[in-house]
């Protein structure tokens, strides 16, 4: 299985770009633009994992600081400032706010390549949350993108098994 | 108006769809966070219309369009899913849903196929 890094950028931005703007212009919010950048120099608090099984075989991760990722949550619909006043709580909006919407790139990018390689079922998202969170990537076929938008950046990190 | 069943694992999107379900009138009568649940949660409220994700940890979407099916031939099914595969989509199609909704969706996809269904 061989997917060229620049046609899963492509995939990926433009992915990332429907899904907010369909559920951020829900919220009136301005319209998004996207644009990759270069290695992201900030902590990872908060990574999100989701496997593809079947005509892909690997891994996504999203991975960001804990402020870009409340952002995002804050600006969702359904956010509580009270409950998010606790640490559970706010654990509880990040992950499901960022675990629906990696759940939403991985079926795009399932969709994506469904011509190449047949369809992939992916799993629920989990997320592993921390200070300094360290990801390294052994395989030299992995793809790390980094995205910059309107909350800050985040980092996708596509390994294939 | 319809007595509505919201079946995702996901709380932003069972509020986005109740949400968008309750402006136009409709009643949300349960939610229910995986298919299990839903399954149950079916029994228990027969509704006139289910929303249902596919990917979910308990019991996946297609597992538990099955078992109501079983229970109900004439549920009234709309999946809202993340999985949009043409695959998946001819299994739910084989399996009597109405609608495949892929997610992120604009609202007026969902209340289009809502009303269609009702």
């Amino acid at each position: 299985m061989e997917i060229a890094k620049d046609d899963f950028n492509r995939k990926v931005l433009a992915a990332f770009e429907h899904i907010l703007k369909v559920l951020f212009n829900r919220n009136e919010k301005e319209s998004i633009r996207l644009t990759t950048s270069g290695p992201a120099e900030q902590e990872r608090e908060i990574a999100i994992l989701i496997q593809f099984i079947g005509g892909i075989e690997g891994k996504i991760i999203l991975a960001c600081s804990k402020e870009t990722a409340l952002d995002i949550a804050k600006s969702l619909p359904g956010f509580d400032e009270n409950t998010a006043s606790t640490e559970a709580g706010q654990r509880d909006y990040i992950k499901n706010s960022l675990g629906e919407i990696m759940n939403m790139l991985a079926g795009k990018i399932a969709y994506g390549y469904q011509k190449d390689f047949g369809t992939t079922r992916i799993t629920t998202p989990a997320m592993i949350s921390g200070k300094l969170l360290f990801i390294t990537v052994y395989d030299e076929d992995s793809i790390i993108s980094c995205i910059k938008t309107p909350f800050g950046l985040l980092e996708i990190i596509f390994s294939v098994c | 108006m319809a007595k509505v069943l919201i079946v995702d694992d996901s709380k932003l999107i069972r509020n986005i769809i109740k949400d968008e379900l309750q402006k136009k009138g409709h009643t949300i009568i349960a939610e229910a966070s995986d298919g299990k649940e839903g399954l149950e949660a079916y029994k228990q409220h027969s509704p006139d219309l289910v929303t249902m994700d596919i990917t979910m940890d308990e019991m996946d979407g297609i597992e538990a369009i099955k078992q109501i099916m079983k229970v109900d031939k004439t549920a009234k099914i709309i999946v809202v899913s993340a999985l949009g595969q043409d695959e998946l989509i001819n299994t739910a199609i084989d399996l009597g849903v109405v609608d495949f909704i892929i997610k992120p969706f604009e609202p007026e996809r969902l209340i289009s196929s809502v009303n269609k269904a009702i």
